[in-house]
C-alpha cells in the first residue's frame, strides 16, 4: 500500500505534466508488473465498486477514534470526504497490530481488499479496524478511497499512456491501442 | 457561578477580586497579557503586565512608551490580594498560560499553547487548577500533529528538492513566533535563508533574548540580480500573489499551518505545498491537558469551542464556551 500511497501524494501534489509523468514511470520502473497493473487500472479509472457499506465504515471509526456518533459528522462535514476525516482520526499503533500484511499492492487487492466483499459484516470490522490500526495516515487514506469506490486523482489517460510509451519504449498510438481492451 | 474568580464582561476576561483583566479586547486600566499576538495584545491599555519576553515584543507592536512590566516566569506577585504567576504555554517566545488564585481557588487561562517541543520558547508546563480556560483552536478528531521530526524533514526535504531543480523556495508562516520556528528547524547546509521584513524585525527581537535562529538575510533591498536559485524565503503570508516575490525568480511557494491537515485546505490555499506545523494544541493534547490540570471547570475560548464543550459536558466536566474576540486562524 505505501508504494501506491507514495505516488499518489506525488501525483496530487504536482501541478505540471512533465512531473506527473515522470512520477509515474519512476514508479513503473520501481514496481512489479502485478502492482504496475493495478496503478494503470486505477488512473484510467478501472476501479473496483463500493466494497464496504459508508454507514458501517463510520461506526467502526468513531468506535476507534473513540468518539460519539455526533462528533464524528460534526467531524465528517468540516472535511467534506470520509475515507480522509477516517484516516485523520484514526490513530496509527502498528505495534498493536498482530497480522502480517502484504508489501504489494497487488497482494493487497486480490487477498485483502477483493475478498473483504463476500465476508460477514463482524468479519468485515475486524479486518478494516485492524488495518487502520496498522496503516499510516496516508496509506490509510488511499485504502479507504479504494474500499468506498471514490478513488481518483487527477492524472489524465494522455500522461498514462505517455507514462507507458516511455518506460516501455512502445508508442504512444500502439499503447493506446493495447489498453482499449480489457 | 456567582463567587467565580473569572467573569466575563464587554471588555474581556475580568478578574473582579484583582480589578484586572485577561487579554482584554477593549481598553481597560490594568491588562495581563498571555502572548504578543495582536489578537492577545491590544492597544490602549493604561497598564501591560506580561510575561518578561513578551516586554520587547509588545513595545514594537503597540508602541515603545506603552506602561510594561515584565514578570519571569513561575514568580508570583499579589494584585489586590489576588495571587498571579506566568507559566510558560509552549506558543511562541514569552507566552504564558496565568495562574490566579484567590481564598484556595485557582484558575488558569491558557491563552494560545502547544505541547510539542519548540527551541525557540520555553517548553509548556502543566499547571494545575479548578477552572482552565482554554483556546479551542483545532479542537476537533482530525487534527491530531504528526511527529514535529517529520515535518521538519519535509520541509527540508522539500527546500533541498527545489534548490536542486534551481528554483527558489518561499515559505509562509506568521511572522511572530511561526517563522521563527520555521527559521529554527532550517538545514542552512542546503543554501542561503532570507527574511521578509516583518519577519526580520521580529528575528531581531528574538536574537536579543537569546534564541538561536540561523543566519538570515533580508531580501527586502536585494533585486533580482541576486542568485536566489538555491535559497528559501521566510515571509507572512500576506505576501503571497504580491510583486515582492518576482524578484526571486522561479519559486516554489508553501504554507506552513494546522490548517494543512486537511486536503481542501491545501486545495483552497493555492500554494504548491502545506506543511502541517502548528503553535496550537491538538485535539489529544487538549483533551489530555485539560485532564491532567485536575480542572473541574473548562472554559473554552476562540475556535471549535461548541464542539469541545458540548463534548466535555458529556464527558462529566463543568463546561462553558466564553465568547471572546480571539482569532482563531493560525496563519
Amino acid at each position: 500500500m505505501k508504494n501506491f500511497s507514495d505516488l499518489f501524494e506525488e501525483l496530487d501534489s504536482s501541478t505540471g505534466t512533465n512531473d506527473k509523468v515522470n512520477s509515474l514511470v519512476k514508479f513503473l520502473k520501481h514496481n512489479s508488473a502485478g502492482d504496475s497493473i493495478y496503478v494503470v487500472s486505477f488512473l484510467m479509472g478501472r476501479k473496483p465498486k463500493q466494497i464496504v457499506k459508508t454507514a458501517f465504515l463510520k461506526d467502526w471509526a468513531a468506535e476507534l477514534a473513540n468518539i460519539p456518533e455526533w462528533l464524528f459528522k460534526e467531524s465528517y462535514d468540516n472535511v467534506g470526504d470520509l475515507g480522509e476525516t477516517i484516516s485523520l482520526m484514526v490513530p496509527q499503533k502498528k505495534s498493536e497490530v498482530k497480522e502480517d500484511y502484504p508489501v504489494s499492492l497487488k497482494e493487497w487487492i486480490e487477498e485483502i481488499i477483493l475478498p473483504l466483499k463476500k465476508k460477514s459484516e463482524a468479519e468485515q470490522k475486524r479486518i478494516v479496524q485492524s488495518i487502520w490500526t496498522y496503516l499510516s495516515r496516508e496509506e490509510k487514506f488511499v485504502f479507504n478511497k479504494i474500499i468506498t469506490g471514490s478513488f481518483r486523482v487527477g492524472v489524465s489517460a494522455k500522461i498514462v499512456i505517455k507514462a507507458l510509451a516511455l518506460f516501455s519504449g512502445i508508442g504512444d498510438a500502439d499503447i493506446t491501442h493495447r489498453l482499449m481492451g480489457d | 457561578m456567582k463567587n467565580d474568580i473569572l467573569k466575563l464582561n464587554k471588555c474581556g476576561i475580568f478578574c473582579p477580586q484583582g480589578d484586572f483583566y485577561i487579554d482584554p479586547w477593549k481598553p481597560v486600566d490594568n491588562a495581563l497579557i498571555t502572548h504578543g499576538h495582536s489578537d492577545h495584545a491590544r492597544w490602549g491599555m493604561k497598564k501591560y503586565l506580561c510575561q518578561e519576553d513578551s516586554v520587547e515584543i509588545l513595545k514594537t507592536r503597540l508602541g515603545k512608551d506603552i506602561n510594561i512590566e515584565g514578570i519571569t516566569y513561575n514568580k508570583s506577585t499579589t494584585i489586590n490580594g489576588v495571587k498571579v504567576s506566568f507559566h510558560p504555554a509552549g506558543h511562541i517566545l514569552g507566552s504564558s498560560q496565568i495562574r490566579v488564585e484567590y481564598k484556595g481557588e485557582v484558575a488558569v487561562v491558557s491563552g494560545d499553547y502547544k505541547i510539542q517541543p519548540d527551541t525557540t520558547c520555553a517548553n509548556f508546563e502543566l499547571v494545575k487548577c479548578n477552572t482552565f480556560v482554554t483556546e479551542s483552536t483545532f479542537a476537533l478528531p482530525i487534527y491530531n500533529w504528526d511527529n514535529e521530526e517529520k515535518i521538519f524533514e519535509g520541509i527540508n526535504k522539500w527546500w533541498q528538492s527545489n534548490a536542486e531543480e534551481g528554483v527558489a523556495s518561499i515559505i509562509y508562516g506568521y511572522a511572530l513566533g511561526k517563522s521563527q520556528r520555521i527559521l529554527s528547524i532550517l538545514d542552512s547546509s542546503i543554501g542561503p535563508i532570507y527574511t521578509h521584513g516583518a519577519v526580520e524585525n521580529i528575528n531581531e527581537i528574538y536574537r536579543k533574548q537569546g534564541i538561536k535562529l540561523p543566519k538570515t538575510t533580508l531580501a527586502t533591498n536585494l533585486d533580482n540580480k541576486t542568485d536566489f536559485s538555491k535559497a528559501i524565503i521566510v515571509a507572512p503570508s500576506s505576501a503571497d500573489g504580491t510583486t515582492w516575490l518576482r524578484k526571486f525568480g522561479d519559486i516554489s511557494t508553501a504554507f506552513a499551518s494546522g490548517w494543512m491537515q486537511v486536503r481542501g485546505n491545501k486545495r483552497r490555499g493555492n500554494f504548491d505545498k502545506g506543511f502541517v506545523m502548528s503553535d496550537h494544541v491538538d485535539w489529544c493534547g487538549v483533551l489530555d491537558t485539560i485532564k491532567n490540570t485536575g480542572a473541574e471547570n473548562v472554559w473554552i475560548t476562540h475556535g471549535y469551542s461548541d464542539i469541545l464543550s458540548r463534548y466535555l459536558n458529556e464527558q462529566g466536566y463543568n463546561s462553558k464556551v466564553l465568547e471572546s474576540l480571539y482569532d482563531d486562524s493560525d496563519i
